[in-house]
């Protein structure tokens, strides 16, 4: 029994890999052709007897390919593209920016403190010392696998339940790393002799060219998405 | 030459035979292939990669719609269609478009042999 249904789902998978539909349509295949197998295995017949009726995966794909001509081309809505587009667009950034990032991390290696004068506000960067772990890496790396994970969702896969958990955390670690990214590169305002941690709006958007705050916002923008797709 | 013809009719035919099956009672895609040549095996007999275009065109239109069926025991649950109301009225539309359009080729043939 369970070497007859090895061999249904080997011949299903492989049929639905050579297909030239869009996912969607595959789905709908893999459905249908499931349940003719079973049917047919239902019947009395076994696998082998049900493949010389189909043919062999390239045979039946041929066939499906040959006669939903129109479904061939997957649907590419505009607002999919636009979101795919910034994504790759955005991967780029980050990948040319960690590789230039080794001379930041070599320089907040080093841990510089500067303190601004006491009289008047006055624009304090801190920053602390780094020991020898490279967050700067391990950021670069978390934004990246949470974009993959993004891109998993809104490309329709994540149907079982776990795979689709961890491509949702993935995806919130990237979006939190970079909302954490946008507050470590805060300046802090010095007022009067003491050191006063201050929220500027004002400051933030005027790092609106951040890549981080891009980062955050498409992150979040496909995610939301991907989440509204599994929705319906 | 005949048998191109014979694909092309029955290209033009396919939406209305298989409505017309799946109007009489709910059916499996294999069991609808089964039908169609229980009735005439001689120009329906479909395979799957024929029949599943029809179905997904119907079935985007609104004709008919799918639904997953528990299996009994330990058999998978199966995937079958049902004709809606909008389904059956388009069926008796293309069984009367069908029935006028035999008998015009039928007046302009006949009358060619006059």
């Amino acid at each position: 029994m369970i070497q007859k249904d090895d061999k249904k789902e080997k011949y299903i998978r492989q049929v639905c890999r050579n297909l030239r539909f869009s996912h969607e349509m595959k789905k709908r295949v893999e459905s249908d052709l499931r349940t003719d197998i079973e049917l047919r295995l239902e019947s009395g017949k076994n696998m082998d007897d049900i493949i010389r009726e189909l043919g062999t995966p390239r045979e039946a794909a041929a066939y499906f390919n040959q006669e939903m001509a129109e479904e061939k081309k997957p649907k590419f809505s505009g607002d999919r593209g636009f979101f795919l587009a910034a994504a790759v667009i955005t991967l780029v950034l980050i990948v040319c920016s960690y590789i230039s990032s080794n001379q930041v991390n070599e320089v907040l290696k080093r841990g510089t403190y500067i303190v601004g004068a006491a009289d008047g506000p006055t624009s304090v960067f801190i920053t602390g010392r780094i020991n020898d772990l490279p967050i700067h890496r391990i950021w670069g790396v978390v934004i990246i696998i949470s974009f993959l994970a993004a891109i998993y969702l809104f490309t329709g896969h994540g149907k079982n339940r776990i795979n689709y958990a961890i491509a949702i955390i993935l995806s919130v670690a990237g979006i939190l790393f970079s909302l954490l990214g946008i507050i470590y590169h805060l300046p802090f305002f010095e007022l009067g002799n003491t050191v006063q941690v201050t929220f500027s709006f004002r400051m933030l958007f005027s790092r609106m060219n951040t890549l981080l705050i891009w980062i955050s916002l498409i992150l979040a923008l496909m995610l939301a998405f991907a989440i509204h797709k599994r929705k319906k | 030459m005949t048998d191109k013809f014979v694909q092309q009719m029955k290209k033009g035919v396919l939406d209305m035979v298989v409505l017309r099956v799946i109007a009489e009672k709910d059916n499996y895609g294999y069991e609808i292939i089964q039908e169609l040549e229980r009735r005439d095996g001689e120009f329906f007999h479909l395979k799957e990669g024929t029949l599943y275009p029809v179905l997904y065109r119907l079935e985007d239109s609104g004709c008919i719609c799918s639904a997953w069926q528990e299996g009994q025991g330990r058999s998978a649950p199966k995937k079958y269609y049902t004709a809606t109301e909008q389904g059956k009225e388009v069926y008796n539309q293309y069984w009367q478009q069908w029935n006028e359009f035999v008998g015009c080729v039928r007046t302009i043939c006949e009358e060619g042999e006059q």
